[in-house]
């Protein structure tokens, strides 16, 4: 029965949906806690964001922003884990939270991950093989056992692995480089349309680092595949993105083509980003001190109004009282949400 | 600095060789590492993972689990022996001379102990009683801190305000070296650079020295007063902040600074290919052989010696520089 279920829906809905972008986040708002039995805080962990993933030709978006800002929650929601409050992620046209069990079967080949503790991901008692097998067995990967193992070379082959160096071994003897390689080679096999990569390099040293880079550039030019790069570092997102949303507590503050937003940056937050990336050039040296938000001080941010004026150095009264929208710069792709720059008037 | 070079250093680490005792035969873990730290400086000691760094940092603090084990070398603080000292000497001595901040601050706090509690632990395992409420409100200050979080459990606070509690903890017995385990890493950007000029404001006002142990090249240029680099157990430069990232001169050091990502300009993937060697069977000649751009058959035969080739700038390479 299982085999049935990887069957692409009816062609013509599929040739609808090819106009459609590939990922469609709308309005996406989660809330946490401060349910009926009360004492908890409400979190608002994604607060009404939109923003669209192109799947042809294929981009590595970039989502970045701070602990707290939202941006795993986000990734949650477009692989389906979390629910939503309020708004929808479409894929391909297709709310995800409406899709029926086969819909949503096929979704799930369709739209992979890679995480961050290249561990977690293995059970210790098992061979390498088994992360394999089980998605073979699972979506019926290949036309057959010699196909699939052809496909598990091919795919081991693309992140740089060998099956006789891997497969055979159990996690513990494979270096934190293999496995998150590994981790990577089992969402390939799946030929996703979109492979959401969260923080995927945080953990690894410098060359480990360059190495999955590189390997995710290769995906997106050799396989057509889009990525969804969730992180904190805005030099990697730098390296290898096409466009990035920055975010802070759960509102995008800041959106575009990810050279204007890194070289032109106009959300005061963005520029705090940047600044306080350590430059490794020890005759530039950051020269002010950074302040803290409130929150994590022990004092409290309202709901009403912007998420960061307490920490802007820019701030205004209005700021207190009224939530910035996502705005364009007037003639150019790229999106702000700050009062600086309401009606078209460029602040900077 | 010069003045600096003129007196002597506060802590020296003399040809300390570390084993982890594997059935096949000795892991060297770390071998014949040697270095100076001179009062108020910060060493950053960088490498990949596995190149022995933190294994010096347990080696230096007498904290090493078996299998590891130290089978050469002299560690000197203010001209005590640390590794000759006997346990109950070491206990005195540790945390009061020396002391750590660990990585991932997460793991270090006790999870059932209010902050207050811990800090006032840190201070009357070693010392006497008087002036606790008080130091610690020092303390929090010092790194920036509240006086509230006092009262609060470790899971109530973020991961950027956990890992200050651990530097407040560190200096808490104000000891003459610090060492700092990747004190930022797991943390965001924002926070690292709170966490790192906290660690600064300290070192200024206090005057210890530290061993910043880290492989964010970024981090140690914004902190670093010294670097040495690692590889495969062995140092294979050790300079100025500046000499390491305008003029390096081992290859390895070279290759590093090349491949740090940029947010000024979009710079091509480099990757460095290849394998640190088995630290079982450690090659005869430079461990960098098979990695090395500029290798030459006198390489695969002598071990090169960490050699002064510039004023200050040391690095362990036959070819030093050209």
């Amino acid at each position: 029965m299982l085999k049935k279920d990887r069957r692409e829906p009816a062609a013509k809905e599929a040739e609808e949906r090819m106009v459609a972008p590939l990922i469609d986040v709308r309005n996406a708002t989660k809330i946490y806690g401060g349910g009926l039995f009360g004492g908890r805080r409400r979190v608002t962990a994604l607060r009404d964001c939109s923003f669209t993933i192109q799947g042809r030709p294929a981009t590595i978006t970039a989502v970045a922003g701070e602990s707290g800002s939202g941006k795993s929650t986000l990734a949650g929601a477009v692989l389906g884990f979390v629910r939503l409050n309020e708004g929808q992620v479409l894929f391909t046209g297709q709310d995800v939270a409406a899709m029926n069990r086969r819909q949503r079967f096929f979704y799930r080949s369709q739209v992979q991950a890679i995480f961050q503790d290249p561990y977690a991901v293995f059970n210790p008692f098992y061979r390498a093989e088994h992360l394999l097998n089980l998605v073979i067995r699972r979506f019926d990967v290949g036309n057959g056992k010699r196909d699939a193992r052809e496909r598990v070379e091919e795919a081991l082959g693309k992140v740089g692995l060998r099956g006789d160096e891997v497969l055979r071994k159990h996690p513990h003897q494979l270096s934190g480089g293999q496995r998150q390689r590994m981790m990577v080679a089992r969402a390939y096999l799946m030929a996703p349309r979109l492979i959401v990569a969260d923080e995927p390099v945080s953990m690894v040293d410098a060359s480990l680092r360059s190495m999955i880079l590189d390997i995710m550039l290769r995906l997106r030019d050799e396989a057509g595949m889009s990525f969804l790069y969730v992180t904190h570092d805005l030099s990697t997102a730098y390296q290898i993105s096409d466009d990035i949303h920055v975010f802070y507590r759960g509102a995008l503050v800041e959106s575009g083509r990810i050279d204007d937003v890194l070289n032109s940056p106009k959300h005061p937050y963005t520029q705090l980003l940047i600044e306080s990336i350590p430059l490794p050039d020890p005759s530039q040296r950051w020269t002010t001190d950074v302040s803290v938000a409130a929150q994590e001080d022990g004092g409290i941010v309202s709901d009403a109004g912007c998420g960061f004026q307490p920490r802007c150095p820019r701030r205004m009264d209005h700021c207190r009282t009224h939530y910035p929208a996502l705005v364009p710069i007037p003639g150019t792709a790229h999106e702000v949400a700050c009062h600086l720059f309401e009606c078209g008037s460029d602040a900077s | 600095m010069n003045n600096e070079r003129e007196r002597s250093p506060v802590f020296r680490v003399e040809g300390l060789t570390v084993h982890y005792e594997t059935t096949p035969g000795p892991t060297v873990a770390v071998n014949n590492v040697s270095f100076d730290l001179y009062r108020g400086e910060i060493l950053g000691l960088v490498g990949e993972s596995g190149c022995g760094k933190s294994t010096t940092a347990m080696a230096v603090l007498r904290l090493l689990q078996a299998p590891g084990r130290v089978v050469a070398g002299r560690v000197v603080l203010n001209g005590t022996d640390v590794l000759a000292l006997g346990k109950s000497d070491h206990r005195a001595f540790r945390w009061r001379q020396m002391s750590l901040i660990p990585q991932g601050a997460m793991n270090a706090l006790n999870p059932v102990m209010r902050i207050g509690s811990q800090l006032a632990d840190a201070i009357t395992a070693h010392t006497e009683r008087g002036g606790l409420r008080r130091r610690i409100d020092e303390l929090l200050d010092m790194v920036g801190l509240p006086k509230q979080v006092c009262s609060l459990y470790p899971h109530e606070l973020s991961g950027g305000m956990k890992q200050r509690v651990c530097i407040a903890m560190a200096v808490a017995l104000n000891p003459p070296l610090v060492i700092a385990d990747e004190p930022t890493s797991a943390l965001d950007v924002v926070v690292q650079r709170l966490v790192a000029q906290s660690l600064l404001k300290i070192k200024n006002t206090l005057g210890n020295s530290v061993v910043l142990i880290g492989h964010d090249m970024g981090l140690m240029a914004q902190l670093a007063d010294r670097v040495a680099v690692m590889y495969a157990g062995n140092i294979v430069e050790i300079a100025p902040v500046a000499a390491v990232f305008d003029r390096p001169l081992h290859p390895y050091t070279r290759q590093l600074i090349d491949s740090i990502p940029s947010v000024k300009k979009r710079k091509p993937l480099r990757i460095l290919k290849g394998q640190p060697p088995d630290l079982r069977q450690l090659p005869p000649g430079c461990p960098f052989e098979s990695r090395c751009a500029q290798a030459a058959p006198c390489c695969l035969s002598g071990r090169p010696v960490l050699t002064e080739r510039r004023p200050n700038q040391w690095t362990a390479c036959h070819f030093g520089g050209d």
